[in-house]
């Protein structure tokens, strides 16, 4: 179940991600702009009111004027002043002068030529004074009009004043002179001008200030600043071009100021009006936050939409899901409702004829498998049975019962096919009458249903009313037998005998039917091809141990022999020493006998008696030398054979060829000497060390060097020891009688010898050059002999060098043991 | 055990010409005082070992009742003789052999036939040395 509900929040998760948060993004993205577009906005329109508002004030202060350039123009046009005197003009002041009082710089009448003729209040000291210079006269001089002047020293004293100054004009309009009226600097006065100008309620938030031509500030709502000089601003510059406009800046406290510029009409000033920014952002700012709050329900409201709307779609899903697990389950019985009129409920229809499908399948299948179960359990059981046992017998009877049981018929018999002759041979019957039972055994196959069986290889089935006329017909209608099925039992495509079963009611085996007892048949024929197999492999194990054990026996008999062989020698080499013991002692007792006490005695003159004496000598010393031969022959021969029965204990270890060689020669100097002969030995440097049981190495070198002394009768012996290719080469050269080819090829042979024998005394076993072959080779080496007869000979045999597989010490290789006790030391070297 | 002054020679070998043999060829030592026994079998011969305490013995090893090592074992290893020579004769000369010589612990090892010289000359040493340890 957590599987599912991972389901649906996966499908709510991506409808939720892919349809709304898009939309929630671009609503976003579109209320952000809308934000920062409505903020242009109002900015534009605050700087648009803001120029507009200023413009306006400016012409508010402009059109507070006209109540002084009326009341100046009533003055000019009256005629008394126009035409009259300066007396009249000084009259008509005074009777203006409630008019002319809000100009708290007095009204001054002035000629044409800018004298002074007529003030208000009066000044008699300053009649006659020619004002011409000062501005407002010079101007209308030129151009008679209507003039408003900056903060200009015209005041009587010169101080700073506002002149307001119309032109007085005759009748025909000449230029007459002059009225001008005065303001003073001084926003403390009650001046009615300033008091106009403080009701304007310029700049509420902000300063304003009313500048001239000159910057000087004309007005302030900070009166301190009045007078002064409008400090050089990088707005000042441009706002005094005179033409309207809006400048956002900072102001020299830091704050945010919008700062509106209008020049003032027919005046060349300025209304400057600063108003801070935040005040005038003030309301957009609530409309901000509206907007803030539109937007978060934007995203908002949505969200829980989506989020419910989702579950409508999700919920069908997972009722298909839960569908769908109880249709797994098996449980057909609960079609889904879904009636959201779209495509789902299309879904759920279909899927509800889905599962209809499915219940019918269902059971369809569960009646096959039933179906199949049950014949697979008879064939198991025949399976079981057969392979129980591995007697033949037993598996065509039980056979013959499992498919009687299976086909559900009433009687049977199974038969076996003899391979050679094609016989049918009755092994069991079931069911059968007696003579049913006789008449089956002696059937042939042609006359049987089983001949159908043979040729197709297939069950078959037959009706009895089809049989061919005749005795078994006859025989089965009476025992009322209706039909007849035949199993074949195959093993690898061979009739190997076969299963017929009789039923006395009409079940008509359908190849269908007959499906399970074909396996049976097969797996009864494997079985019987197995134990005929199995009876094969008795026959060849029990073949196979009556050859083990005779070989057995032959080899524990060579053994027994060879041992019996060895055992001999060994016992025959003791009885044979041991009288020659005796012999030999004696002898050289009586030797020494003869020669310290007796021979002493005897009378050195008589000639005789000395030649008998050394007659004896001699032959003692021939009984000696006879029975040191006789000594050698039996070691020799004790050593062969060792060596032939693998008996001989060999001490392999790196040798040095060289130090076996130097032992050899010292161990047969006295030989060599005592011949009359010398020798040389040559062992080149480095020769490699050889794998060798040295004491053996050394029997061989010394029994070549034996044979040369044997054979040489002068001259010099040579032995020489060098590397050749992977092997350590030895010569053992004389300059002897040499041998003849007719008599190299049987030397290494046992007990040849060669020689004259008439001449030459018997040297040697005649079995030493036989042993040497025997070393030389066991120890994977050659031995060979070059000769010549009257030139000499040369014996040599190679050993393969030494490679050193272990980590053996190869500085310090194993030396000859020459002085070891226990030996019996006889000097040829035996 | 014996007294180290009179100086004996044991031959212990069941061959009697051999038996013969040695003694003649040890004839000379007899003239210098040497007393020289004998045996033919393992048992008198141990006997003869403790008791009288020869200080060489000629030993041959194919002996009755017990064989010559085991008499060599036995003097050496378990009565641990170490002032007696023992020369052990025998017709077998394999390795073998000389390896269970070693272990019994036999200070020499002759094989058959031997110069009787050698015999002579190993008892000569002994005797003259008056060093009863004398080894090859």
């Amino acid at each position: 179940m957590f599987e599912l509900r991972h389901a649906r929040s996966r499908l709510r998760n991506k409808i939720i991600a892919w349809s709304f948060i898009p939309t929630a993004i671009i609503l976003f993205l579109v209320a952000l702009a809308l934000y920062f577009a409505y903020q242009k906005v109002a900015e534009d329109l605050v700087f648009k009111r803001d120029e507009e508002l200023t413009r306006l004030s400016a012409s508010e202060i402009s059109s507070s004027f006209e109540e002084y350039i009326d009341r100046l123009t009533t003055l000019a046009r009256s005629p008394d002043v126009f035409q009259g005197t300066p007396g009249d003009q000084r009259l008509a002041l005074s009777r203006a002068k409630n008019q002319l009082l809000l100009f708290d710089g007095g009204v001054y009448v002035l000629n044409n030529l800018g004298d002074v003729t007529a003030t208000l209040p009066e000044n008699p000291h300053l009649l006659g004074k020619n004002w011409s210079d000062r501005s407002f006269f010079s101007s209308m001089v030129r151009t008679p009009g209507l003039t408003i002047t900056n903060i200009e020293p015209n005041g009587p004293e010169g101080e700073d004043v506002i002149a307001i100054a119309v032109p007085i004009l005759g009748i025909q309009e000449e230029f007459n002179g002059v009225a001008v009226g005065m303001f003073y600097l001084n926003a403390t006065s009650l001046s009615p001008f300033y008091g106009t100008l403080i009701k304007l309620r310029i700049g509420r938030s902000g300063n304003a200030y009313l500048v001239d031509n000159n910057r000087r500030i004309i007005f302030s709502n900070s009166p301190e600043q009045i007078g002064k000089q409008f400090s050089e601003h990088p707005l000042a510059v441009e706002a005094f071009t005179g033409r309207v406009g809006v400048l956002e800046t900072r102001d020299l406290n830091g704050r945010d100021i919008l700062v509106g510029y209008a020049p003032v009409p027919r005046t060349s000033w300025t209304l400057v009006v600063e108003e801070d920014w935040k005040d005038m952002v003030q309301t957009s700012q609530g409309y901000l936050q509206s907007l803030w709050i539109l937007l978060v329900l934007g995203v908002a409201i949505p969200t829980i939409v989506v989020t419910v709307g989702v579950r409508r779609i999700t919920g069908p899903i997972t009722d298909f899901i839960d569908a769908a697990q109880r249709i797994s389950g098996g449980d057909f019985s609960h079609p889904i409702t879904v009636k959201t009129g779209d495509e789902l409920e299309e879904l759920a229809h279909q899927f509800n004829t889905m599962a209809v499908n499915l219940k019918d399948l269902y059971e369809n299948l569960e009646t096959r498998v039933a179906q199949r179960t049950q014949e697979l359990t008879a064939l198991n059981s025949v399976a079981e049975v057969v392979s129980r046992s591995l007697d033949l017998e037993q598996i065509l009877r039980d056979g013959l019962t499992k498919t009687i049981e299976v086909l559900d018929m009433d009687a049977g018999a199974v038969f076996r096919i003899q391979p050679d002759s094609q016989d049918l041979i009755l092994v069991d019957q079931q069911g059968l009458s007696v003579e049913m039972t006789a008449l089956v055994s002696g059937i042939t196959v042609e006359s049987s249903i089983i001949a159908e069986v043979l040729a197709t290889r297939r069950p078959a089935a037959r009706l009895v009313k089809d049989y061919p006329e005749g005795p078994l017909k006859a025989v089965m209608e009476r025992d009322h037998l209706v039909t007849v099925a035949s199993i074949p039992l195959m093993a690898h495509e061979t009739v190997l005998g076969a299963i017929n079963v009789t039923s006395r009611s009409l079940i008509w085996p359908t190849s269908e039917a007959l499906a399970v007892p074909a396996s049976i048949g097969q797996q009864i024929g494997v079985a019987m091809d197995n134990a005929r197999l199995y009876n094969q492999t008795v026959d060849y194990a029990r073949e196979m141990e009556i050859a083990r054990h005779a070989a057995e026996e032959a080899r524990a008999i060579a053994e027994a022999a060879n041992a019996a062989k060895s055992d001999f020698l060994a016992n025959v080499s003791h009885e044979l020493r041991t009288p020659l013991v005796s012999i030999f002692g004696f002898a050289r007792i009586v030797q020494k006998r003869l020669q310290e006490r007796i021979y002493p005695l005897l009378p050195k003159r008589e000639a005789r008696v000395q030649r008998i004496a050394s007659q004896i000598d001699d032959n003692l010393e021939i009984i000696l030398d006879e029975g040191q031969r006789l000594m050698k022959l039996i070691n020799d021969l004790l050593d062969l054979e060792k060596i032939e029965a693998g008996k001989m204990d060999w001490q392999l270890q790196p040798v040095a060829i060289g130090d076996i060689i130097y032992q050899a020669t010292s161990t047969t100097a006295a030989l060599v000497e005592g011949h009359g002969l010398d020798y040389a030995v040559h062992i080149s440097d480095d020769l490699p060390l050889v794998k060798a049981d040295p004491d053996r190495i050394l029997q061989v070198v010394i029994n070549l060097i034996s044979n040369a002394v044997k054979f040489t009768q002068q001259g010099t012996i040579n032995i020489c020891a060098r590397k050749e290719a992977a092997e350590v080469q030895v010569e053992v050269v004389d300059q002897g009688i040499g041998i003849a080819p007719a008599d190299q090829a049987m030397l290494f042979e046992k007990f040849s010898q060669v020689g004259d024998t008439l001449t030459a005394k018997p040297q040697g076993t005649g079995l030493g050059l036989a042993i040497s072959k025997e070393i030389i080779e066991h120890h994977g080496g050659r031995i060979w002999l070059e000769s010549e007869p009257g030139k000499g000979s040369k014996f040599s045999f190679a050993l393969p060098i030494y490679e050193p597989e272990t980590p053996w010490d190869t500085d310090h290789p194993a030396e000859v043991i020459a002085d070891r006790p226990m030996q019996g030391d006889n000097n040829d070297g035996s | 055990m014996e007294a180290k002054t009179s100086k004996k020679i044991l031959i212990v070998e069941d061959e009697a010409y051999i038996r013969l043999l040695i003694e003649q060829t040890l004839e000379e030592l007899e003239e210098q005082g040497v007393e020289i026994l004998k045996a033919d079998n393992g048992e008198d011969a141990l006997r003869l070992i403790q008791n009288e305490g020869p200080q060489l013995v000629f030993l041959d090893v194919m002996i009755p009742k017990i064989n010559g090592f085991e008499v060599c074992r036995i003097v050496k290893r378990e009565l641990q003789m170490e002032n007696i020579m023992i020369v052990i004769l025998t017709a077998k000369g394999q390795e073998y052999d000389y390896q269970t010589g070693q272990e019994a612990g036999a200070n020499l090892y002759i094989t058959k036939p031997f110069d009787p010289d050698e015999l002579l000359d190993l008892a000569t040493k002994v005797f003259s040395d008056d060093d009863p340890n004398y080894i090859k």
